[in-house]
């Protein structure tokens, strides 16, 4: 098992800077997961990581030693490909057995180390096949081999599921949670889809633009983001961000009004770093805020637009007075569209961001 | 009633079939029949039976063009290939203004009139002013008469066919490799393999197909091979194939035979070995691609 350590790293094409200063430790063993949006600069990062993509600054680390230089097949990684890569003309065994065959293993060792990567995926009677007669789980289990049989420091997965439908990336990220569990290696896995990001991840890397908005596990992530952009991107459905102007500062509690609206809420945090009139962000997620048909003081009326029934949970979608959006993520409950109902907001989940959409925290 | 159905698609090929019928058709089976008679294009033609077939067999003219032939096919074939393909790597190497100017400089002879190109490759040749005995010259080598050497004109010949020919399949291997998906290299990468491994691993087996229409192309093309070493040679239909006919080629003597000596009888047969000899060898290129696809 490896560590890997990135410091400084910039990747620029031309004048344009894709990735900027990225810093970030990868532990012995861990499974990282790079998430974020389209063109976030994800996928280049771990290409740099594999020696596709040159570095422009900074450095990366394998195990103590620099590898920015260090030619691709001599850093002691392996990537799984999103479009599998596998060689058409080539057997599953040949696809497997080919980095050995490069490297002028005896015929025997290969044949036992692609065997052995063959019964670990389940692939001993697909040895013979090519890639074109292989449905796409098995070419990915078959890329995911090729990795194993070069026994890598770290594996490294550029969107590997994306190519599958739901049912097969839901049983193959299970086997790749499985797989990481029973090689213990490092792994490092790139996706844009965080519900794969929050399962499969010991330590979450968001990005956006670039840069590297925050690094934690999954769940620290999901309940204290740093910022508007992690906050939002992280949990589904997305968090409520509601526009409002602090209006009052007291003891633990913090009152807000909320935009084009006489309505306050009044939530739990320090107040440090908020001052009267300051406008600011509010962020809340849709499981914390309860729906009733009965108002009280502490409620904002909700009109319902539309409802997703997901079976065991409503999603209900609607506008608040002022005119924020606010989707509601309810248990048990059932609402149909076009009705008023009342919404309740946890006044201890309220996040609070400044302008610059960063997180304002309690202190 | 099927055939009133289908009446608008025969009416609709009924052009096609009645030019095809009559330019292409007609001319092959009428020439085979003319292959089984003597006739000089003037008197009325004589049969002959397979008497056609045999003079060329035993003709010392249709041994030495069989012998050149094999020569050249043997050498121009891969060469030309061979240096088309390395020229769509370099090509592919390179990307926007530079890709377009070698794609367009490669490209030229392909475009050039044969008699021009034959012109400037005399001028080349040309044993006192030619630029490459020029070249030679400096660097201490005797003349080289590369056009009327008979030891050497078949190679003169060679360097001429592969210069002309290779523009147009470079173009052709240049799509192919154009069409490989980039992280299949990238893989390779990954898997150890340096530049001459991505070649055999990665490039030869996935433009494979490409590759087999090259060599197919080649192959029919150089057995037909005529009107270079005809211009090269400065030939007649009474005097062609060079100094001892170091550059007699089948077609060549074909055409002699039934322009020069007016034995369209023998033309005739001679054009129906050369279809037999360039049908057998496309089919065995085919079936050795079906044996590999299926294999």
């Amino acid at each position: 098992m490896s560590s890997l350590e990135i410091t400084n790293a910039h990747k620029n094409y031309g004048a344009v800077e894709v990735l900027k200063d990225i810093c970030l430790d990868v532990s012995s063993g861990e499974f990282v997961v790079f998430v974020g949006p389209s063109g976030c600069g994800k996928s280049t990062l771990l290409r740099m990581i594999a020696g596709l993509e040159e570095i422009s600054g900074g450095e990366i680390r394998l195990d103590g030693q620099v590898i920015n230089d260090t030619d691709p097949a001599r850093r002691g990684v392996a990537m799984v490909f999103q479009s599998y890569a596998l060689y058409p003309h080539m057997t599953v065994a040949e696809n497997m057995g080919f980095t050995l065959k490069l490297s002028r293993a005896p015929k025997r060792e290969i044949t036992e180390k692609v065997d052995q990567a063959a019964r670990i995926l389940q692939l001993e009677k697909l040895l013979d096949r090519k890639p074109g007669q292989l449905s796409g789980g098995q070419k990915q289990r078959v890329a995911i081999g090729r990795a194993i049989v070069r026994e890598p420091k770290v594996f490294l997965f550029d969107e590997p599921l994306s190519n599958l439908d739901a049912e097969l990336r839901i049983q193959m990220r299970a086997e790749l949670a499985l797989l990481h569990k029973r090689l213990g290696s490092t792994m490092i896995y790139v996706t844009h889809d965080q519900v794969e990001a929050m399962t499969l991840a010991d330590k979450m890397v968001v990005m956006n633009g670039g840069v590297i908005q925050q690094v934690g596990r999954p769940l620290d992530l999901y309940d204290d983001p740093d910022n508007m952009f992690v906050a939002g991107f992280v949990g589904t459905p997305r968090m409520n961000f509601l526009e409002a102007e602090v209006a009052g500062l007291n003891a633990g509690t913090v009152e807000a009004r909320l935009s084009g609206s006489d309505s306050g809420l009044r939530f739990a945090h320090g107040g440090a770093g908020l001052s009267v009139g300051q406008k600011v962000t509010l962020g809340i997620r849709p499981e914390h805020i309860a729906l009733s048909d009965h108002g009280g003081s502490a409620t904002f009326p909700l009109s319902i637009g539309f409802v997703e029934e997901l079976g065991e949970s409503t999603c209900v979608h609607g506008e608040i007075p002022g005119g924020a959006r606010v989707t509601v993520l309810s248990h048990g409950a059932r609402f149909a569209d076009d009705r008023q109902v009342h919404t309740c907001f946890d006044p201890a989940k309220v996040l609070v961001f400044d302008q610059q959409g960063r997180r304002v925290r309690s202190g | 009633m099927r055939l009133t159905k289908s009446l608008p698609n025969f009416m609709m090929l009924t052009p096609f079939m009645l030019l095809f019928g009559a330019f292409f058709l007609y001319p092959i089976l009428s020439g085979f029949g003319y292959s089984f008679f003597d006739w000089d294009g003037i008197h009325e033609p004589a049969f002959v039976g397979l008497k056609n077939y045999e003079m060329i067999l035993n003709a010392r003219s249709s041994r030495i063009a069989a012998t050149n032939l094999l020569t050249y096919v043997m050498i121009t074939v891969p060469l030309g290939v061979s240096v088309a393909f390395g020229l769509a790597l370099l090509v592919d190497h390179f990307q926007g203004f530079w890709a377009r100017f070698f794609r367009s400089v490669y490209f030229v002879p392909v475009v050039m009139p044969l008699f021009l190109a034959a012109t400037i490759w005399r001028w080349i040749y040309a044993p006192n002013f030619g630029v490459l005995n020029l070249i030679l010259g400096w660097f201490g080598f005797e003349n080289v008469r590369f056009l009327t050497d008979p030891d050497v004109m078949l190679y003169s010949l060679i360097g001429v066919d592969v210069w002309v020919s290779a523009g147009f399949n470079m173009v052709i291997l240049l799509a192919g490799l154009k069409d490989i998906p980039r992280h299949y290299y990238e893989a390779a990468r990954l898997d150890g393999a340096n530049k001459l491994q991505e070649i055999r691993y990665v490039t030869l087996p996935m433009i494979r197909p490409v590759m087999i229409f090259v060599v197919t192309y080649s192959f029919i093309s150089a057995l037909q091979v005529f009107d270079i070493p005809w211009l090269l040679t400065g030939s007649s239909f009474l005097d062609y194939g060079g100094r001892r006919d170091a550059l007699l080629f089948p077609v060549m003597d074909m055409m002699g035979r039934g322009f020069g000596r007016l034995g369209f009888g023998q033309a005739a047969a001679y054009g129906f070995l050369l279809t037999l000899v360039i049908v057998a060898i496309t089919a065995t290129i085919f079936a050795f691609q079906r044996k590999k696809e299926n294999g």
